[in-house]
């Protein structure tokens, strides 16, 4: 399990005492055993869905006197749900940095064409990006599986094994993308690019629903690019283009980036996934599993077939 | 405090049932390696001493039952009938009667047929096979499984395969012990009641001690010939026989004034083997069937099946099912392949579509105590 999400943030701030009892009430909840492993977004988004499932259930202990008697359920719920925002707030922080500074060089950029500012300008550029993007809801929530993967070093894994293997993947990379760079460079690019990805839902007008699906048209995607690209000034435009790409149907266009292709599938894979899982006797291992479920759904989700039989492949040799 | 006095019962039953099958075993070796008899004495003793306990155990377990209103389901379904065949007819036929025969010094005697004498000890003998019933007692209380269905189906079925083993045994080894037969041990016996009826019908063949030792050195079994009070042979000194030899080591078999001891410990020896064959075939029966059946029915039936079930029960759970390449035929493993490529792709579908969530790894229960605080 990733060390970067196995600290136990514990936070000091002043509160007044309903504040107090909100914060050790999600403390509680935020440190269960249950939730190890996962990462602060994913640990939010667990206990957003709790409180609203087990509203019911939770109502009389939190209307009790022991809690916040008096005070009505839509203002409990409210303050709950802020405790839990800076809670993972607090946890985001730190992960931010750990992740920029320990699992992402972005010296690749020098590489590419465009841009020449320094990795450490780009890198302190992405830290304030990604906050910009976990202060919106719809685009936080997006940042789960990037994060986790990043933060889990899931993508070296498998870019590891891709270049060992030298086939559709890397062919695409290599050959088709015209990435001139190193293994380990290439996967930092594929990292940043995953990181990029949830600007899509960050620059959704005002008002205007994220969830209608998974998938944006070309045009839309376009558009977010600009904008990105202003934002993100100093990360190569390929790069910022390609995370936007990311969430294009690779059916409807078949000349998206290798890079897109693949941040697209980390994406979603490292949604959902939890560290250190337990594999039942009888069952597939984790990764194997969840890539030959998305082989059957590729056109759902827009997702390139090649990649995923490649991907399912390696899981399959190494029993991920 | 009554469940607990009960599971202590319980656990000096289990360790009986563990003793008298240690005890089974031994008393045929030393039968087998010809220990002295003070020793088989006290096997002997123990024996009885086990059969008493399950039959007393038998006894209260029948009452209990029988108060509950339950006898049958005890005598059929919870295995009275194992406690009742592993105990009260060894009590009345097997370790009774001997332990009776030691405490009145009684050895096999008299002009009657020896082999008949004989074919009632070894059936007697083959009789004991049945204390090996216990070892499906112990089976039923060792849980080697996680699976509560895996566990109930490897016990029954090697109940089933024990029991059929164990019965069948002691049934043919019976009727073999107590029909006419020509095997090798019989021929060597009737050899001797020849030798007996030829001394009653020529009585100078053992007139006097040289006579008589020159007669009995000529028979392996004769142990003393002694013409009514008066010693004429004896193969071993006093001390010898009083170690080696109990009642029912040996047989007298009277000729004229002559009285001749026969050493029938090599019967005993060939019904020991037989036992313990009996005892190693039910072991390895058992134990094999723990070993491969009990995984290969995990494999095959209870782990495909919960994988399953936590892919239908819980939201979060996508894993797959494995299925190995052999057994993708079988029915197990054609529904698991639905469910692998029509079920999960439709639920992981569906999840992505769930505005509300609902693959939570926290449960109520984890926070039990915070929701009583």
């Amino acid at each position: 399990m990733d060390r970067l999400f196995l600290n136990e943030h514990r936070f000091e701030y002043h509160m007044n005492a309903e504040q107090e009892k909100a914060a050790a009430f999600i403390g509680r909840l935020w440190n269960n055993p249950s939730l190890a492993g996962l990462s602060p977004l994913q640990k939010e988004d667990q206990l957003r869905q709790f409180l609203d499932v087990n509203a019911a259930t939770l109502k009389p202990t939190l209307t009790s006197a022991a809690f916040f008697q008096g005070k009505p359920w839509p203002q409990i719920r409210e303050l709950m749900s802020r405790t839990l925002s800076d809670f993972a707030d607090k946890a985001l922080t730190p992960l931010y940095e750990a992740i920029l500074e320990k699992r992402l060089d972005f010296s690749f950029t020098q590489h590419l064409s465009h841009r020449t500012a320094a990795p450490t300008a780009v890198k302190t550029q992405m830290d304030g990006f990604l906050k910009d993007l976990s202060a919106k809801r719809v685009s936080r929530k997006e940042l789960a599986g990037p994060l986790m993967g990043v933060g889990t070093g899931i993508i070296d894994r498998y870019m590891e094994k891709i270049f060992i293997r030298q086939k559709y993947i890397s062919f695409e990379l290599r050959k088709v993308q015209r990435l001139k760079i190193s293994p380990n460079e290439i996967a930092d690019l594929l990292k940043a690019t995953m990181l990029i990805r949830p600007a899509i839902h960050y620059f959704i007008p005002p008002g205007q629903s994220s969830s209608a699906g998974l998938l944006v048209s070309p045009a839309y995607a376009a558009k977010v690019a600009e904008e990105a690209s202003k934002t993100l000034n100093l990360m190569p435009e390929s790069v910022v283009k390609a995370g936007i790409n990311s969430a294009l149907s690779f059916q409807d266009n078949p000349y998206l980036e290798s890079t897109a292709r693949l941040a697209a599938v980390f994406s979603l894979r490292c949604r959902n996934l939890k560290p250190g899982m337990k594999v039942d006797r009888g069952a597939e291992s984790s990764d194997k599993s969840w890539f030959n479920v998305a082989r059957k759904n590729y056109k759902y989700y827009g997702f390139d077939l090649d990649i995923l039989v490649e991907l399912h492949g390696i899981a399959a040799e190494n029993g991920w | 405090m009554k469940k607990r006095i009960g599971n202590i019962i319980e656990g000096v039953v289990t360790a009986a049932i563990i003793l008298v099958l240690i005890q089974t075993f031994l008393e045929d070796m030393f039968v087998i390696s010809g220990a002295s008899w003070a020793l088989r004495r006290v096997f002997l003793y123990t024996g009885f001493a086990f059969d008493l306990f399950f039959t007393i155990e038998f006894l209260i377990r029948s009452w209990s039952a029988v108060t509950a209103g339950e006898y049958g389901r005890y005598f059929i379904r919870k295995n009275g009938w194992v406690d009742f065949v592993a105990s009260v007819p060894l009590l009345i036929f097997t370790s009774g009667p001997e332990v009776f025969a030691m405490a009145s010094g009684a050895a096999f005697a008299g002009t009657g047929a020896l082999i008949g004498l004989l074919k009632v000890v070894k059936a007697v003998r083959m009789a004991r096979v049945l204390r090996l019933l216990r070892l499906l007692k112990i089976f039923r209380r060792i849980r080697f499984a996680d699976s509560v269905m895996v566990q109930r189906h490897t016990v029954r079925i090697v109940t089933t395969a024990a029991a059929t083993l164990i019965f069948t045994a002691t049934i043919i080894g019976t009727v073999f012990a107590l029909t006419e037969s020509s095997g090798a041990e019989e021929v060597w016996l009737n050899d001797q009641i020849a030798a007996v009826e030829s001394l009653a019908e020529r009585p100078e063949l053992a007139d006097g001690p040289d006579a008589a030792e020159a007669w009995g050195r000529s028979r392996p079994s004769v142990l003393l010939v002694k013409d009514e009070e008066w010693t004429l042979y004896a193969r071993n000194d006093d001390a010898y026989l009083k170690r080696f030899f109990g009642p029912g080591d040996f047989a007298v078999r009277t000729a004229g004034s002559y009285s001749v001891w026969f050493d029938i410990r090599p019967a005993s020896v060939t019904q020991s083997r037989l036992n313990l064959t009996i005892f190693a075939v039910t072991l390895a029966v058992v134990l094999l069937m723990m070993i491969t059946y009990s995984p290969h029915f995990a494999i095959t039936v209870s782990d495909p099946v919960n994988v399953m079930l936590r892919g239908l029960k819980e939201k979060s759970y996508n894993l797959e099912v494995s299925i190995p390449k052999e057994y993708a035929s079988d029915d197990i493993f054609r529904m698991a392949a639905a469910y692998n490529d029509e079920y999960l792709p439709l639920k992981e579908r569906n999840a992505v579509e769930d505005k509300e969530g609902g693959a939570l790894d926290i449960s109520l229960d984890d926070i039990g105590d915070l929701l009583q605080s």
